[in-house]
């Protein structure tokens, strides 16, 4: 029986990897001999596989360079080891001795200690401009200037918020008492919420359904509701999006994500092409966010395009959009005090007209004084001016007003625009 | 969930994790011996640069050691290891901007679109091995693989390169095994097109 196409690269694949049954390579070999394409196809895809094999035996030949060892363990010389070995694995190691039930009631634990989620994440990321490799005046031995990791103190936390450690295979409750760091993921899920502050005083708070990742001098966000005080004048901030930047030297601010309307493929699509500047790229701003961990945000409805909300609440932010055609920040905007922009998917720039006023909402939301500047009398006035557009900031009832296109997350959105 | 060790390799590496955690620094060394030239490895044909892959690959086993309580031994030691030396090549990368390469075009425009437009491709593989020596093919071939897109060079480093199984694959890139093997199976065609079209051009 011929096979068509499709079918025919996808057995020829599956041969690839050895895993076809001996019928069905059969089925194969009689495929790919009946039909002079597909013998041709075949043949290429062979050679392909042998290739393969041959550089994979080079490299097993490939000789390190001189003196790595030594190298590596003279730039540990210095550095302690975090802990003691933790109680997980002295609980494994009850598993070795075989003590039976008491060994299951710690298996017991340990399963219960760890929240599930994909098996690994990120590791350490090297932040754009940190970094000095091939540096010509670089040494073997510490050619990467990395910034150590800070701590963040937890000024109060609701629920359930779980930490990625920046090396960490599972995500883990903080009230198990793990620290968070910079470089580490926070999550908050259903009815969670954090606050927590910077060593240098920045505060940061999240929203239930929130996913972030704390880099030292900003966060990424990618999903649902951040909120930054940087008290500091000149410290330089950054809340990146997937679509935009928001840029601070002092100020209170909020940075929403969420995806709706367009189709999140046209969205990817936009951005694919040599994007990958300020880690903006999707594939790489999504790299180690699992679709379970996106699902896992109580929403299973945020598939389609990012949609990304600057309010500004003291000061002023300046806003890019990522210009989807070349991956560099765009023309944007600087919001002042009692501001807010919304960009829907990509744009390359930000216009004066997309800026709206915040509404008293908006600040009840993250339980801050109403301002002078907005009495209930401007607020009512501007409403009644069209000038305001209110957005309901509870994540059901703003989820339930919007067009939902599919039921899948932008992850998985991206992977089937892979394939 | 067990934290049990799978085999008695990574049972090995977990001992060794644990002699260190106690104090015994110098026993690191053996993990950085037993595994340097696969991390090198990767390091090398994910940047086709013998220093930043030496520099890369330094830099993950210090990561490595920074955050050994945190290994968990349930997962392999190697696959730990080398998730730390992908993710210091992506950021490599993202700094500079340039993580997508020319193969980007095949896969923008489908390799079947870009074979179509080719009057004298090869016709089959057997009669260009007869004029091409395999280090000459070879060579290609590793030019191909240098100039994939990030997400389809790591996935064909580890597969074809490291001989990886689509399980470990999916651990150290964090992804669904279904991403890994469609994935794969693209890196593959732009790798054939590649191939013949360059072929062709001779």
């Amino acid at each position: 029986m011929k096979w068509n196409g499709e079918k025919f690269e996808e057995a020829l694949n599956d041969d690839l990897d050895n895993l076809l049954s001996q019928e069905d390579r059969k089925k194969l070999r009689d495929n790919i001999d009946s039909d002079a394409n597909y013998k041709k196809s075949a043949s290429w895809y062979y050679l392909l596989q042998e290739l393969l094999r041959e550089i994979s035996k080079q490299d097993e030949k490939q000789v390190v360079p001189a003196g790595f060892t030594e190298s590596v363990m003279q730039r540990i010389s210095n550095i302690p080891v975090q802990s003691q070995p933790s109680n997980q694995y002295k609980f494994y190691k009850s598993f070795s001795f075989g003590l039976g039930m008491a060994a299951c009631i710690v298996g017991l634990a340990f399963i219960l200690w760890q929240p599930s989620d994909k098996v690994g994440q990120s590791l350490e990321r090297v932040r754009p401009g940190t970094v000095v490799i091939a540096d010509s005046s670089s040494s073997s031995s510490g050619s990467h200037i990395i910034p150590e990791t800070s701590r963040l103190k937890i000024l109060s936390a609701i629920g359930q918020v779980q930490v990625f450690k920046e090396n960490g295979f599972v995500w883990q409750s903080i009230d198990r008492g793990v620290s968070i760091n910079v470089r580490d993921k926070v999550r908050t899920l259903a009815g969670a919420s954090i606050h927590m502050a910077y060593e240098d005083g920045v505060e940061l708070k999240l929203k239930s359904n929130s996913l972030i990742e704390l880099e030292n001098d900003g966060l990424r966000v990618f999903h649902g509701d951040s909120w930054v005080h940087v008290k500091r004048k000149g410290r330089i901030f950054q809340t990146h999006t997937p679509n935009l930047v928001a840029s601070v030297r002092g100020t209170i601010y909020d940075v929403s994500v969420r995806y709706s309307q367009q189709s999140y493929s046209e969205f990817i699509g936009g951005v694919t092409n040599k994007n990958v500047l300020k880690g903006t790229d999707p594939a790489l701003y999504f790299r180690d966010v699992s679709l379970d961990t996106l699902n896992e945000m109580g929403n299973r409805h945020f598939a389609s395009a990012v949609e990304s909300n600057v309010r500004v609440y003291e000061s002023s932010v300046d806003v890019k959009p990522i210009d989807p055609s070349t991956g560099n920040l765009g023309n944007g905007l600087l919001l002042e005090e009692g501001q807010q922009v919304k960009l829907i998917s990509l744009a390359s720039s930000l216009k004066e007209s997309q800026i709206r006023n915040l509404e008293r909402e908006d600040f009840h939301y993250w339980e801050m004084a109403i301002p002078e500047f907005l009495t209930p009398e401007q607020n009512s006035l501007d409403s009644s001016k069209g000038s305001i557009v209110t957005e309901p900031r509870d994540e059901n009832a703003k989820e339930g007003s919007q067009p939902v296109s599919e039921d899948v997350s932008p992850v998985e959105a991206m992977n089937q625009l892979h394939r | 969930m067990s934290s049990k060790p799978q085999s008695k390799i990574e049972n090995d590496d977990y001992k060794i994790v644990q002699q260190v955690l106690r104090g015994k620094k110098e026993a690191f060394a053996e993990l950085v011996e037993k595994y340097k030239k696969q991390v090198f490895n990767v390091a090398y044909r994910m940047t086709s640069d013998a220093e930043v892959a030496m520099d890369i690959s330094q830099e993950a086993f210090v990561k490595i050691y920074k955050n050994l309580e945190q290994y968990n031994p349930q997962y392999k030691f190697s696959s730990w290891l080398l998730k730390s030396v992908n993710n210091l090549c992506v950021d490599y990368f993202r700094t500079r901007n340039d993580s997508t390469a020319s193969l980007d075009v095949i896969m923008d425009s489908g390799a079947e679109g870009l074979l179509s437009s080719k009057t004298t491709v090869a016709s089959s593989a057997e009669e260009f091995e007869k004029s091409e020596t395999r280090a000459e093919l070879r060579s290609i071939l590793k030019e191909a693989i240098s100039q994939l897109p990030l997400d389809y060079k790591s996935v064909v480093i580890l597969r074809h390169l490291q001989n990886l199984s689509y399980k470990e694959i999916s651990q150290i890139l964090n992804l669904p095994m279904g991403t890994i093997k469609a994935r794969i199976f693209r890196a593959r065609k732009m790798l054939k097109t590649y191939l013949e079209r360059r072929i062709s051009d001779f």
